[in-house]
């Protein structure tokens, strides 16, 4: 039937400007998605040292701090060293001082204890700590000690034969095995105190980042707005909006039907982008942003490469129909390859990355498989339900 | 379908891709990055107003001092747009820089009082720096073992040196326009290469289509020609799109992100010329030796083209 596809693509655009009206007037996008410390503010703890510190310790307990950071997950986080001896930690994502604290404050001691409660072991006999998932015990910390530890727990399992060693985490003693055997090989287990592996996980984790060299305290935690300023990100809000009506009527002024079709299925994608953003409560940051922008970048390159390949096509003399059909097929493999090692390239870098570069790849995986999605089935969807059309007639309305 | 000569000129576009290498790495040793307090740390100032103040107040103010990339937090509001306690971290200044400062604010935004100096440490460690490099690296490689599956080894190889190619370029021509950088060339040196990465496999699926359907007596200058021009319009139309969408970036963003916008924008101008001018004539002059190794003596003379 004619004009099948026009109803259809009407129907979608007023679909597609539903959503986009919806989350930007009535029930705005941005109290859905997490935001960075650079685009929403933060916490801003100011933490000082108790005791007189070297700046190799102030060093030392900055990187121990960005470890711990980075192991329990907190978006980018920003650290510096501030005068002599204190530390600024930035935390996103943290609405009050309490939570703060207990992120960056969180220790975890170990200390072996002999029968007559005398201190055997401390974390800083340890040279690893690693979770794992026992059979019989459920989650548990398996420790290695260091040479020094080593010799000390030989000695110590030689002369509590018999008796029982009590483990401590964070002065809490959570198990109090009976030795059974001297062990010389400097390997231990804990069991018994953790309810999950991931509890498991964030004790070696922590365990691994070792005791802070010097004793801190926060003096200071208050919220804090944008890194990148208000401002600027006000800016910045504004100027890809402009971009994007750019991309809109550059690709409607070339390719006009059809680059309505394309800006269509952009339009779709970045709904795409944004509820897998909100879906995965991922936190978007200034890096998240560059790799929306990349995959948008890809995703209209894919929707020209395309057109280029059904103009090619038409230009051999096929009609419309047989056109699209070659068209798609020879523009996929190229779109494939370029998605599949993008894709690659990007799990690369979030296995391998931190941060910033974690950022990135989140959204650029997320970007590329909707682009994908959007650029080559929306696009394809939408220019086969128009093949019957009246456009069809007029080719240079219908891709320019 | 246009028929430019891309190949035939190949002398003449490797002797500017290495003015223009030899430019960027010079400008890098010479000239260095110019680091912003990302990188080098500054001065962290506590200030309280007597009234509540604006980051664009402030903003304006540090601009005329030649110091608009500034930090600017207001303490006390995650949302709202004004605060009596600001938290403001500037590069290191001289005395008379921090005297001049301190007036302007008092003239320009209002009375206030400093609760706080403090020197501060840069928010971006050599170590995450250097972290970023090596995931880069295993990325590459990846991307390598991908592209020897996908084509070849010759493309892939072409490929990912034209892609450091661009990242150093780009990295280079931010140091001899001495843009002030923030930790946000790490997002525009990412883009670079995944924007280079796309335009190379583009580009290189066409010659890998015309090598399966090489017509016979087509000479492979012929081959990558013929490929560069029908990929020409889609190379100039993509790259026309996001030169403008990050002009746009560049020309409204505001002062704290432009330096991400500058970066991108090299990237992408050199992303399209090295595709084109650098990537496909280095792959032509590869697979050419070979070809004219494997090939025949007698046949050799008489296919010789230049």
């Amino acid at each position: 039937m004619r004009g099948r596809g026009i109803i259809g693509l009407i129907l979608i655009v007023v679909v597609v400007a539903a959503i986009y009206g919806y989350f930007t007037a009535v029930s705005p996008i941005t109290d859905y998605v997490k935001e960075g410390l650079d685009l929403k503010g933060g916490v801003h703890v100011v933490l000082q040292a108790t005791k007189p510190a070297t700046h190799a310790d102030m060093q030392k307990a900055e990187t121990i701090i960005a470890y711990r950071a980075n192991k329990l997950g907190i978006s980018e986080p920003s650290i510096q060293l501030q005068g002599s001896n204190q530390i600024i930690v930035d935390l996103a994502g943290v609405k009050n001082q309490q939570q703060a604290i207990k992120m960056i404050g969180q220790t975890a001691q170990l200390e072996f204890k002999g029968p007559n409660g005398k201190v055997i072991l401390t974390g800083k006999d340890l040279t690893s700590a690693s979770a794992a998932l026992d059979q019989s015990q459920g989650p548990i910390v398996n420790l290695q000690f260091n040479a020094e530890g080593t010799k000390l727990f030989a000695a110590a399992t030689k002369q509590y034969l018999g008796q029982v060693i009590s483990i401590y985490l964070d002065k809490n003693m959570i198990e109090a095995p009976k030795v059974d055997s001297v062990i010389p090989n400097g390997q231990a287990m804990i069991s018994g105190g953790f309810s999950s592996l991931k509890q498991a996980q964030q004790t070696a984790d922590l365990l691994n980042s070792g005791a802070l060299p010097i004793p801190m305290r926060i003096i200071d935690a208050q919220s804090v707005s944008p890194t990148l300023g208000q401002d600027s990100i006000h800016a910045s809000a504004v100027a890809i909006l402009i971009a994007m009506a750019l991309i809109v009527l550059i690709m409607l002024g070339i390719y006009r039907y059809a680059g309505l079709i394309a800006d269509v299925a952009l339009a779709i994608y970045l709904i795409l982008v944004v509820g897998a953003l909100v879906a995965f409560g991922a936190v978007l940051t200034l890096p998240g942003i560059a790799g929306i922008i990349l995959s948008a970048a890809i995703a209209v390159d894919a929707n020209v490469i395309i057109f280029a390949r059904i103009r090619d096509e038409l230009r051999a003399g096929r009609t419309l129909g047989a056109a699209i059909d070659h068209g798609f097929k020879n523009a996929l493999r190229a779109i494939m390859d370029s998605n599949v090692s993008t894709v690659i390239a990007a799990a690369v870098l979030y296995y391998f990355g931190t941060g910033e570069v974690r950022g990135f790849a989140v959204t650029l995986i997320i970007g590329v498989l909707a682009s994908f999605v959007t650029a080559v089935g929306v696009t394809r969807y939408l220019l086969r339900l128009s093949e019957d059309t009246v456009l069809v007639r007029n080719q240079k309305l219908f891709l320019g | 379908m246009p028929h430019f000569d891309f190949i035939g000129h190949r002398r003449t576009w490797f002797i500017v891709s290495l003015v223009v290498l030899v430019i960027a790495v010079g400008s890098l040793f010479v000239r260095g990055l110019n680091l912003g307090i990302d990188f080098t740390g500054g001065i962290t100032y506590n200030l309280t107003f007597q009234k509540p103040v604006s980051a664009e107040q402030l903003r304006s103010v540090l601009d005329k001092q030649h110091i608009g990339n500034s930090v600017i937090q207001l303490v006390g509001t995650e949302t709202g747009h004004t605060s009596r306690t600001v938290l403001l971290e500037t590069p290191s200044l001289s005395e008379h820089a921090r005297y001049d400062l301190q007036n302007a604010l008092t003239s320009q935004v209002g009375k206030y009082q400093i609760t706080g100096l403090n020197k501060v440490t840069g928010t971006f460690s050599n170590e995450l720096v250097k972290a970023g490099i090596l995931a880069v690296l295993i990325a590459s490689l990846a991307i390598v073992l991908y592209m020897m599956i996908r084509f070849d080894f010759r493309f892939a190889l072409t490929g990912i040196a034209a892609i450091f190619y661009d990242a150093i370029v780009t990295i280079g021509l931010v140091a001899l326009i001495h843009f002030q950088i923030s930790q946000n060339i790490v997002p525009a040196v990412l883009i670079i290469i995944g924007y280079s990465l796309n335009d190379r496999i583009i580009i290189f699926d066409r010659i890998r289509e015309n090598m399966r359907l090489r017509k016979r007596g087509e000479s492979l200058k012929e081959l990558t020609n013929r490929s560069l021009n029908q990929t020409l319009a889609r190379s100039i139309i993509t790259a026309v799109v996001v030169i403008l969408a990050m002009l746009a970036l560049l020309i409204f963003g505001g002062a704290t992100t432009q330096d991400l916008s500058a970066a991108i924008l090299i990237g992408v101008v050199f992303g399209a010329y090295s595709s084109i001018l650098f990537a496909s004539p280095l792959w032509y002059l590869w697979v050419d030796a070979n070809e004219r190794a494997s090939a025949p003596a007698s046949r050799r003379t008489a296919k010789a083209e230049r």
